[in-house]
């Protein structure tokens, strides 16, 4: 009898002390990851840059859907 | 001497070829998966956004007088932009997107007190009408690119919102990534330009789509 109390105590006490581990375990990634996307969330990404010619060849029908659209939008301020 | 010349000059050629190579953009790091897209609110929050503004988008595509303010042009781009091949329609999205006016989010990097007195920093991200309405920054930009390709189906997998740190502009800075069918990868930015071969200005730093967040380290 009590040899079985002793095998239950040690048991009982193994499953708490691997439960602690596990959640060790878990706690650890999750908290770097927290900490990474805070860190990427506070880079100031804001660079501006000017419009530039480009060296590919002018495409027409891109500048004539462009040109149709910005007219769109024209008409859209008038309203 | 000839063959060792030419041997030499074939070292040289191979040795920039893989640097060119190494340098450039790659999306099948496995390693820099970092969490998927949920795990970052204010992106989460914007996917959501974008979700209830592409019902907007479909019912204007189906019927133009359910088209209002931005839409129109919107519409306009959809629909000529479907009858282009891809490389077209990369440019004609990167020049369309390009046009809108450059304004700083203040509201990105500005630090707000909540109740308790303690101070948050708040993220804003742009959805497409968002930005098409009020311009944004380079973040917006590429954004934008990436939900307009999206209703031109190209595949979420294939494009990412990266942010780098691009040592020309000793800035950080935001362009829209592309896989192409080849495995290159090309990055559209705000100056127009579509940087295809060569990315050694840039250091990546992180990169994300509605599918995860790669991490790419800094």
């Amino acid at each position: 009898m009590k040899i079985l109390i002793i095998a239950v105590m040690c048991l009982t006490g193994g499953l708490a002390l691997a439960d602690e581990g596990d959640e060790t375990q878990t706690e650890g990634p999750i908290e770097e990851l927290q900490i990474r996307l805070t860190t990427m969330e506070q880079i100031n990404v804001t660079a501006e840059k000017m419009l530039v010619e480009s060296s590919e060849d002018v495409d027409s029908e891109i500048e004539s859907i462009l040109l149709d659209a910005e007219a769109l939008e024209g008409e859209e301020a008038e309203e | 001497m000839r063959i060792q010349a030419m041997l030499r000059l074939g070292a040289w050629a191979l040795l920039l070829v893989s640097a060119t190579a190494i340098a450039n953009y790659r999306f099948d790091a496995p390693d820099d998966f970092l969490a998927e897209a949920t795990a970052w609110p204010a992106w989460a929050q914007n996917l959501e956004r974008h979700t209830i503004e592409r019902e907007a988008i479909r019912r204007c595509l189906e019927e133009e007088s359910a088209c209002s303010g931005k839409l129109k042009s919107l519409r306009y781009i959809l629909v000529k932009g479907a009858a282009l091949d891809r490389d077209r329609q990369l440019r004609l999205v990167n020049r369309y997107i390009n046009k809108r006016r450059y304004r700083v989010d203040r509201r990105q990097t500005s630090l707000s007190v909540v109740p308790g007195g303690e101070a948050e920093l708040k993220n804003h991200w742009s959805t497409l009408l968002e930005f098409l309405k009020r311009g944004g920054d380079c973040e917006d930009y590429a954004v934008a690119k990436y939900f307009l390709l999206r209703e031109l189906g190209f595949p979420a997998k294939d494009m990412r919102v990266l942010v780098t740190y691009e040592k020309r502009a000793r800035d950080y800075h935001a362009v829209l990534a592309i896989r192409r069918d080849d495995g290159s990868s090309w990055l559209l930015e705000s100056d127009d330009t579509i940087v295809k071969g060569n990315h050694r200005r840039y250091r990546f730093i992180y990169a994300l789509n509605e599918e995860g967040i790669w991490d790419h380290g800094e």
